[in-house]
Parts: structure tokens; C-alpha cells; sequence
């Protein structure tokens, strides 16, 4: 009597899970997918547009391009090297760079060093071209890092895009410097930029 | 004797004419024909079809960037159904093509964001109905602001019973993406990815 029991149970019990089971299983159900779902970080990378410790012949060759160079070289004061350029009394304007193609940049840095001696203000100013104008930049002077008769470096970033141009320079504007004694001596200029590789 | 058999029988035909006429009741008859059972259907399509499609890939992205992609989805059945939503585990991808910041780890997934939301009424924008899905798997609405969330965060989550779509509805399903200015050099080269999967199933189905 018990295993007729049993087995009915079983058989109860099999059933209805064949039932729960079964039905559920058989809902209507239908999927797609959006698969490839993608984000990719760009690259990049520094890429040096000039570098110039004024050692090579002529010793201008970088700066000769965009019209006369008042400065003059220099081997009585230098950063590295045998060489650096100079202005004084006697050779002040302009010591303007060649185009630089800084139009891929995203984001720029000008480095150099400069030994100022008794300057002025206003006796030297550093300038930027952005392609139509040049826009005064600092006035050695006024840099952070000023320090009379000693080696200062200059090292700042340009993020302004004004200046990501196909002919950007950089000048060095000595025209006021027309006193004795006043000298400054520019050395190892460097100009990077970083852009997407 | 045969004679009366024959008398008998003939009798009782006639009684059984007669009685039979007497137990013609009015009646009727009508006939319910072509019954049918018929199923409906339940088709989900992504952008008009049953493929597998991508929502967004996106290359060169950078801090600051941020962009948009969406995928419709449409009931193309005959049965409203419940919108299911998977996110697949996320894979990272470390860059290694020898830039000066790939250093081979995958490091953008916990870096670039998004937040993901079912454009109701397809004006690819966050907007009134909208239905936003969050990183831990729960819903919001709009006017709460999108909740941008890395993206390591949607790895393996499920949203369940989302919206019901009627029978011809359909919405399109959006990611928006964004790099934070804060992201630093290790994400470059780098690359995120995953799949999603998108179910409609009848109501009663969990």
C-alpha cells in the first residue's frame, strides 16, 4: 500500500514540475545584442621642433628667416656648449625664430636660458607670432625666475590655440636696449610640442 | 394463424408511422465554424533588424571629450513585451604601440564614463519619460540628472523589467560617453569594450 502511495506521489509531484517548469520556459522570448562596444584613449606624443644652442654654421641658420638677425654670437658667455647669442648696445632688434609648424600641437613649451645683465625694463622683450601678429609674451624682467648676471631658465607651456599655427615664432625683441653695460645672452632654446601621434 | 401475424405486424408499422409523427418537437440547428487559435509573436529588432549591431566605437578620445551613440530598439510583434538589459563583463585593453604613455595596462574603464538611458521618445537627448539606467543595476527618471558612472561599474549588470514595449513601439537605447579632464596620461593607447544584450519577453516572464 505504501510504495502504491509513493509511487502516485512521485508521479504527482512530476507532473507538476513539468508543469511549472515547462510553461515558464515556453514565454515567448526573443533577443538582439549591440556587441563591439568600443572607447579608445588616443596617443601622443612630444615631438621637438627646434632645439639651438647657437653652435652650428651659420650660427643663426634657425633664426635667419624671417629677416635680418640684430644679435650677435658669443663665446665669452654660454650655458653649454662654446657658443650662445647675445644683444647688446651695439647689436639689438630682433632675433626672431624660423616657422614652426605648431598647427597639430596640443599644447606647446618654450624653454631657453638667459643671462641678463643690468637690463631694464622693457630693455628685452619675449614675443609670439600666431601666424598674423607678434603678441608680447614677457618682459625678461618681469620673469619669475629673474635673476641679474646669472643663468635663468625659461620654460613655459602654451595651451592658447592662437599660436597652433603653420608660421608660429618666437622673437626676442632687444630694440630698447641701447645703454652700457646692459647685455643679455640667450642659450639652449628648445620648443616642443605635444600632439596626437 | 399466419394470416393474423401478418395482421399484427401491419399494425404496428402503422402505430409506429403515426406515433412517429407525434414526436417531431420543434428544434434548430446552428454551426459555429472556423474556430482558430493563433500565437502572437514577440520580435525584437535592433536598428530595423535581428543582427548584432554596435552602439558606439569611438577612437582617439581624449580628456575633455565626451560624445553619444544609441541603437533603436523596436517591438516588431503583435504582443507588448518587458525590456531586459545586460551589460556583458567590461575588457580592457592596455595600449602598447610603443607611445611614450602606453605602458600595456588597460586603465581608460576606470577612467571615461557613461551613462546609459532608454530615449523614450527618440529625441536623442535626456529628456521628460526617459528611463535612466544606473551602474548598480536600478532605474531613474528623468529630471534627475544622467548618472555618469565609470564604465568598469555596468560590467555584468542586469536591468530587469525596464519599461513595457506595446506591440509596434519603439525607443532608442543610448550611451552617452565622457572623458574626464582628470584622466591622466595612463589611459593613452588604452581601450574599453563590451556587449549588450537586450531582451523583450511577455510580462508574466521574469
Amino acid at each position: 500500500m505504501k510504495r502504491v502511495s509513493f509511487i502516485i506521489l512521485t508521479l504527482i509531484m512530476t507532473v507538476q514540475l513539468l508543469a511549472m517548469f515547462g510553461s515558464t520556459s515556453a514565454y515567448f522570448v526573443d533577443t538582439e545584442r549591440s556587441v563591439n562596444n568600443r572607447l579608445t584613449a588616443w596617443v601622443t606624443e612630444t615631438v621637438t621642433l627646434l632645439t639651438d644652442g647657437f653652435e652650428g654654421s651659420p650660427w643663426d641658420g634657425n633664426w635667419n628667416g624671417n629677416g635680418t638677425t640684430a644679435w650677435v654670437r658669443t663665446s665669452s658667455t654660454k650655458h653649454a656648449g662654446s657658443y650662445a647669442a647675445q644683444s647688446t648696445k651695439t647689436a639689438h632688434g630682433f632675433l626672431t625664430s624660423d616657422n614652426l609648424d605648431t598647427s597639430p600641437a596640443l599644447s606647446m613649451t618654450v624653454t631657453f636660458w638667459f643671462n641678463p645683465k643690468s637690463l631694464e625694463a622693457g630693455d628685452t622683450i619675449i614675443q609670439r607670432y600666431n601666424g598674423s601678429s607678434y603678441v608680447n609674451w614677457y618682459d625678461v624682467t618681469a620673469y619669475p625666475t629673474y635673476r641679474n648676471n646669472q643663468w635663468n631658465q625659461f620654460s613655459e607651456t602654451i595651451t592658447d590655440a592662437q599660436y597652433f599655427t603653420g608660421s608660429f615664432r618666437l622673437r626676442f625683441n632687444s630694440t630698447a636696449l641701447v645703454d652700457n653695460g646692459e647685455d643679455i645672452t640667450i642659450d639652449d632654446v628648445v620648443i616642443t610640442i605635444v600632439r596626437e601621434r | 394463424m399466419k394470416k393474423i401475424l401478418g395482421l399484427t405486424l401491419a399494425a404496428v408499422l402503422i402505430i409506429a408511422a403515426v406515433g412517429g409523427s407525434t414526436w417531431a418537437y420543434f428544434s434548430d440547428t446552428e454551426s459555429s465554424a472556423n474556430n482558430t487559435l493563433s500565437a502572437g509573436t514577440m520580435d525584437l529588432n535592433i536598428n530595423g533588424g535581428n543582427s548584432a549591431v554596435t552602439t558606439f566605437s569611438v577612437t582617439s578620445a581624449a580628456p575633455g571629450d565626451s560624445g553619444n551613440g544609441s541603437s533603436t530598439l523596436a517591438n516588431a510583434g503583435n504582443m507588448s513585451g518587458e525590456l531586459d538589459i545586460t551589460f556583458s563583463a567590461v575588457t580592457n585593453t592596455g595600449g602598447s604601440g610603443g607611445g611614450e604613455y602606453e605602458d600595456g595596462v588597460g586603465n581608460l574603464g576606470a577612467a571615461a564614463q557613461i551613462a546609459v538611458y532608454i530615449d523614450v521618445d527618440s529625441s536623442s537627448s535626456w529628456t521628460a519619460g526617459d528611463i535612466g539606467l544606473k551602474s548598480d543595476a536600478t532605474i531613474y527618471a528623468h529630471p534627475t540628472a544622467l548618472a555618469y558612472a565609470v564604465i568598469n561599474s555596468y560590467g555584468g549588470k542586469t536591468w530587469d523589467a525596464i519599461e513595457t514595449m506595446a506591440a509596434s513601439a519603439s525607443d532608442k537605447f543610448a550611451v552617452a560617453w565622457q572623458v574626464p579632464t582628470s584622466a591622466g596620461n595612463n589611459i593613452q593607447g588604452d581601450s574599453v569594450s563590451f556587449d549588450i544584450t537586450f531582451t523583450l519577453e511577455q510580462a508574466a516572464e521574469d
